[in-house]
């Protein structure tokens, strides 16, 4: 199996590194690029913990190949705080119980950056929806939620996600 | 006891974000997987494919040979030391070499270069088995005949439980107006721990073993290793990461831990070992399926008189914790609703299947769903409310029950009413073919730790203060997602005046930690939480005898507020904290601006609870019980089966939340995992395969799956908590399944004796006994 | 872990085609991967190559005739489908069916022809796009050939491809005015399950309100998907009323053959046929009448 030079955009930086064709884009972001924030949960696209978003969408990193994401824009959970500063959806869960033992809030806080982009004032329902695919087995997702409308609310005062 | 509600205090009692929520929040925790160390290795093992047989040969040379392969280890490189959590039934050893009891037992290990290596390397080991008979089903395991797991044990009961008897039953069941008897089975549930069970282990060349672990038992980890690995204790380091759920899987030592230690010690390199997620379903612990006999005698004036409780618990094919948790499940009798007359039992079985550990709630889930049913079904039969039902029997406050446990702090009665008026019991909104129906489910639950495992309950801390103020606190409990860090931190900074965001808190470190038992039985913010208002307040002692040298006044005249101690009667005679920590004269202040620390420590030992007596079972066995209500409402579609949750409603007594916002957290993550065991949560067996070791076919609920859930919080001060509070970690996760099930019989009249609902399962119950005809009034 | 193999990214089809054609055993076209992917961790599949065909034009559009029929490329991602307010109004048991596909991450990778090539008996879109009377268009070295989707699929996991065809493209035929499609499904939880069974059902209805046209396709009851030919013809020409519906129930579930598995027992799924064809009947004649 030959060795592939990955090129990619990750976090707003131009990534290169050699890899096996066979490697997903987990363990790519993960073990080449170490990008530890990005979670392996199954490893089968069951539980949404692996998510990134590619070109501005929601993804399961373990079911697609790095090779896929050649030329593409990756967006980790490392990508959108600036510094110490964090992202509306990241204060949110911090502060509004969002995260328990933190393993799916990687994940989650990815997908519903990916819902917000799409939809800025979604209802609950429309929430539970989009994240249908991200497990969480701490919180019984009420305050996920929760967190998610109060950082769509903040972002829609600040007139959009510019992140 | 005067009814002292617990108002929020300026920390204590707000909803203050986790200590740690930044690293969270931004996926800079490091959990085991995200730990690199240089020249690390990956380990695999080789398990069993067969669920009982003989070992008869093992040959590693093929994998040994392997480029990339660093070490290969079988039972022979393992002192021969069996194990398990509860030491009178320990049968485990790290890896097998007489005989493998389940589909997962381990044989070898190896670790390799990486993952491909290592897989390929156990694929290279030839095992020779020579097959014997299995049995999986644990009544099956208990006649003569069965095919037998462990020599030690006849007929696979590897434990009774002492039988109790309280009050003369058999007398008082002569007595009474009604008995009911009936058999509940529970089935075997998944933790599902979003992070899979994982370990690094490192022996330097000073001879020391770390271990980076996913724990909830640091200090018992490490004794544990201790033991099966035949190193001392001083030689052993548990660093406990982030962790990705525990629930009480992590409080089970589980083989990755000893074998990725001899691997490590072999190889001469870290190694660390990751379960895949279908190993972590095949092999990993679950909650005990149960099956569980109920006998209650009741008045026709609705008294609770007499009850006696069987309960047969499938441990699987070792035994971790299986007795302890029977005799947490059968005790419930004795404790939940009053009652003078008590006889339990219970028999523990192996089976060949992968055995059984703790989960939230520790047999309590299995009993609460017989207990509650049943309920039901008695007020049903006496013609009388289900809730009034419930109320008149409650404990109430001072109660000592007949088995000695003793309810100090109870508002069970203001649960009950609470998640009572909170919720909908009308059921007009049926129609033909979805059905409406509310029911209840109560608990009882240790809210601070229970002695059933162990002599002695106790909690050590330490607490470090710098001079700007700031906090370290040092404790050895490990925050496993539930928040306990951020408690200790309240804590403190609420008893030494400084604004949370000044502490800091160091955990789970056996080198830097004091010894703690851990995090199990809803036992940590009270007995923890204890610890730490004692080191706090002994830190506080020490700080107002300097000042009051320092300001020529007496200690009890001074109190202290963001570093800043002052005369209580007159605030503007101050001294810094920066300055009582300094050195004693001023050119030395001036040449050495270095200030010191402050430190000291703080325990708590239960005194307040007691070991049960070992041949009556009588004692007062938790320092404080907790107590709950929650109400399902359901709609049923009674041509599917489907089960829909319309609202859950709970009401707890919580003595005082320390942080509110984590309390309802707890509550809401445990009825969430609850309401996965009501519906359709189940581990599937086939010949002693897990057929379902996927998220796909093992399923937990989804944010579509959970209904909108109410979390009343009653707060009235506990005597004996910090600040008031009692544990709450396990409640959520309790009554869930009770009271769906009561609600299922309210909406369509068929009882259903074992969980999970799954469609599947209440249609067939539906056609066996047929539907209640929708009432004139509810079609209205 | 996923076996080695060699990776290639042909940008046109008759490249694709000859990659897959040259290598019948040891190469597999590659879509969006939440399959082929999922497989070869399991290990059931072991390609040594893998020909990613996303770089291949023009086979991931979405476009209608002035008719309005429906021609999807194979690599149409499902999520676009969602999202595809059109789609939604006209075609709505392919909406219903996408709507319920895994999570919104699966769907914006997953492609409408990997979906079909995977021939899972238990799929979702299969059954509705039998009820829409989809056709589809196989590309291969010697040319391009259609047939019926029902007959595209020969048994789990198993489809009429032979080596180096591809599935290039799905055509759906306009419903007409006075027409409704529905999908609906039978699982545990309310999102991420394989479905129990599936039913998709379209009707229209002429201007007397009797079934111009029917349309039942039914998933996980048998091998592959099906259509209930016996159920459709017994509806056509019919006013359809709960109790026409509830016989055209009964005739798909005679054609039902269900198995159990960890997911269900034959006995319930059977039971499920003939309810849920009712309830996915009833909502298409709901939109048909609207």
């Amino acid at each position: 199996m030959a060795k592939m030079t990955m090129e990619m955009s990750v976090n707003g930086e131009l990534c290169e590194e050699e890899a096996p064709a066979n490697i997903t884009l987990l363990d790519f972001l993960r073990d080449k690029l170490g990008f530890s924030g990005v979670k392996m949960g199954c490893n089968m696209g069951e539980c949404g913990a692996c998510t990134v978003l590619v070109d501005g969408v929601s993804v399961n990193s373990c079911l697609m190949l790095a090779a896929e994401a050649q030329g593409k824009e990756v967006t980790s959970i490392e990508g959108l705080s600036k510094g110490t500063t964090l992202h509306p959806l990241q204060k949110a869960f911090a502060e509004f119980g969002g995260a328990q033992c933190g393993y799916c809030t990687p994940g989650m806080i990815v997908a519903a950056k990916a819902v917000l982009d799409e939809n800025p004032d979604p209802s609950d329902e429309e929430i539970r929806f989009a994240l249908a695919g991200n497990i969480c087995r701490c919180t019984g997702y009420v305050k996920i939620v929760e967190a998610v409308q109060e950082a769509a609310a903040e972002l829609r005062a600040k007139g959009g996600d510019h992140a | 006891m005067p009814d002292l509600n617990a108002t929020p205090l300026e920390i204590v009692g707000q909803r203050v974000p986790q200590v740690n929520s930044r690293l969270l929040v931004t996926g800079e925790a490091r959990y085991i997987s995200d730990t690199f160390l240089p020249r690390m290795l990956v380990g695999k093992i080789l398990r069993s494919p067969h669920a009982h047989a003989r070992i008869l040969s093992v040959d590693t040379s093929a994998a040994e040979a392997m480029p990339g392969v660093k070490a290969v280890i079988t039972g022979k490189d393992t002192p021969g030391i069996k194990y398990g959590f509860q030491q009178n039934y320990a049968r485990k050893l790290p890896l097998e070499s007489e005989k493998v009891r389940y589909i997962g037992d381990e044989i070898a290990a190896v670790a390799a270069v990486d993952e491909e290596t290592a897989m390929r390397a156990i694929a290279a080991i030839k095992v020779e088995y020579d097959l014997l008979p299995a049995v999986f089903d644990p009544l099956e395991a208990m006649k003569p005949g069965a095919p037998e797991l462990h020599d030690e044990d006849t007929n696979n009961v590897i434990a009774r439980i002492t039988s109790k008897n309280f009050g003369d039953v058999d007398k008082a069941f002569s007595e009474c107006d009604h008995v009911f008897e009936d058999t509940y089975k529970t089935p075997a549930q998944a933790h599902v721990c979003m992070e899979t069970r994982s370990v690094v282990a490192q022996y330097d060349k000073k001879g020391r073993l770390t271990l980076y672990a996913s724990t909830q038992f640091p200090h018992v980890l490490r004794d544990i290793i201790s033991r099966v690995l035949d190193m001392p204790e001083s030689k052993i380091r548990i660093i406990k990461t982030f962790m990705g759920g525990g629930f009480g899987a992590r409080q089970s030592i589980d083989p990755i831990n000893p074998i990725a230690s001899l691997l490590a010690i072999k190889a001469g390199r870290p190694v660390i070992i990751r379960k895949t997620r279908e190993e972590e379903f095949e092999t990993d612990r679950t909650r005990h399926p149960m099956v569980i006999t109920i006998k209650t005698g009741v008045m026709s004036d609705g008294r609770i008189i007499a009850r006696h409780m069987n309960v047969i618990t499938d441990t699987g094919a070792y035994h971790d914790q299986a007795t302890a948790v029977t005799g947490s499940a059968a005790n419930k009798i004795s404790n939940f609703y009053h009652a003078d007359h008590v006889r339990i039992e219970g028999t523990v079985v192996t089976t060949n299947k992968v055995f059984g550990g703790a989960f939230r709630g520790y047999g309590n889930p299995q009993a609460t769903f017989a207990i509650e049913s049943q309920m039901d079904r008695i007020a049903e039969g006496i013609g009388m409310d289900r809730v009034a039902f419930r109320h008149l029997n409650a404990n109430r406050q001072g109660e000592t029950t007949v088995a000695g446990a003793k309810m100090v702090h109870c508002e069970f009665p203001a649960c009950i009413e609470q998640a009572a008026a909170a919720s909908n019991w009308d059921k007009s909104g049926s129609t033909q073919t979805l059905r409406r129906g509310t029911g209840m489910g109560c608990f009882v639950h240790t809210g601070g730790g229970a002695r059933a495992a162990h002599a002695a309950s106790f909690s050590s801390t330490l607490i470090k203060m710098n001079g700007d103020g700031a906090i370290e606190i040092f404790t050895g409990t490990p925050d496993i997602g539930q928040g306990s860090d951020s408690v200790f931190a309240q804590i403190a900074a609420q008893e030494l005046g400084v604004s949370y965001d000044m502490v800091n808190v160091i955990t789970a470190d056996t080198d830097l930690t004091p010894s703690t038992l851990g995090v199990r039985g809803s036992r940590e913010t009270f007995m923890q939480g204890n610890a730490t208002k004692n080191a706090a307040h002994n830190l506080r002692v020490q700080i107002m005898e300097r000042a009051a040298k320092m300001l020529q006044t007496k200690p009890d005249a001074l109190d202290m507020k963001d570093a800043v101690i002052f005369v209580t009667d007159e605030p503007g005679r101050t001294i810094t904290l920066q300055a009582l920590m300094a050195p004693s004269s001023p050119e030395l202040a001036t040449a050495f601006p270095m200030p010191q620390s402050i430190v000291a420590t703080g325990e708590f030992v239960d005194t307040i609870s007691e070991m049960a007596d070992p041949k009556t079972g009588y004692g007062n066995t938790c320092p404080t019980w907790a107590f709950g209500a929650q109400v399902a409402e359901v709609e049923v579609d009674i041509e599917t089966g489907h089960v829909e949750v319309l609202k859950l409603t709970g009401a707890y007594d919580v003595g005082r939340a320390i942080n509110p916002m984590a309390v309802e957290g707890q509550m809401e993550g445990g009825a969430a995992q609850g309401l996965g065991y009501a519906l359709f949560e189940d581990v599937l067996w086939k010949d002693g395969r897990v057929i379902n070791a996927n998220l796909a076919d093992y399923k937990v609920a989804t944010p579509m799956d959970m209904p909108p859930m109410e979390t009343i919080l009653i707060e009235t001060i506990d005597p004996y908590g910090p600040f008031g509070a009692k544990g709450v970690g396990e409640a959520g996760m309790i009554p869930t399944a009770a009271a769906i099930a009561n609600a299922v019989y309210d909406a369509i009249g068929v009882r259903i004796m074992d969980i999970p609902l799954t469609p599947e399962r209440v249609l067939r119950a539906i056609k066996e006994q047929g539907v209640r005809p929708l009432t004139k009034m509810a079609a209205e | 872990m996923l076996p080695q193999f060699d990776y290639a990214r042909p940008d046109t089809l008759q490249d694709a085609c000859r990659l897959l054609a040259a290598n019948p055993d040891a190469a597999r076209p590659l879509a969006g991967g939440t399959d082929l992917i999922f497989d070869m961790r399991l290990g059931k599949k072991s390609p040594a190559l893998v020909v990613d065909l996303k770089c291949v034009p023009g086979l991931d559009e979405i476009s209608f005739d002035a008719d309005g029929a429906m021609r999807l490329g194979a690599l149409v991602r499902t999520r676009d489908i969602e999202l595809s307010d059109r789609i939604r109004q006209k075609f709505s048991a392919l909406t219903d069916a996408i709507d319920v596909l895994a999570s919104v991450q699966i769907r914006n990778r997953a492609r409408l022809g990997g979906n079909l090539c995977h021939a899972s008996p238990s799929a979702d879109t299969p059954p509705a796009l039998i009820a829409l009377d989809a056709t589809v268009e196989i590309a291969g070295p010697d040319g391009t050939r259609s047939l019926p989707l029902e007959a595209f699929f020969t048994g789990p996991g198993k489809t009429v491809l032979t080596a180096g065809e591809v599935l290039a493209a799905v055509t759906v035929p306009p419903v007409p005015a006075g027409g409704g499609s529905a999908y609906i499904r039978n699982t545990v939880r309310k999102a991420m399950d394989l479905a129990i069974i599936g039913v998709g059902a379209m009707l229209v209805l002429d201007r007397d309100g009797r079934c111009a046209k029917a349309g039942i396709g039914l998933g996980a009851v048998a091998p592959k998907p099906l259509r209930a030919h016996d159920a459709e013809a017994f509806l056509t020409g019919k006013q359809l009323d709960d109790a026409t519906i509830a016989e055209a129930a009964k005739l798909a579930r005679s054609i039902a053959t269900p198995i159990s598995d960890v997911r269900s027992q034959a006995d319930y799924r059977a039971d499920m046929v003939e309810v849920y064809t009712r309830r996915t009947l009833a909502l298409a004649l709901s939109r048909a009448a609207a």
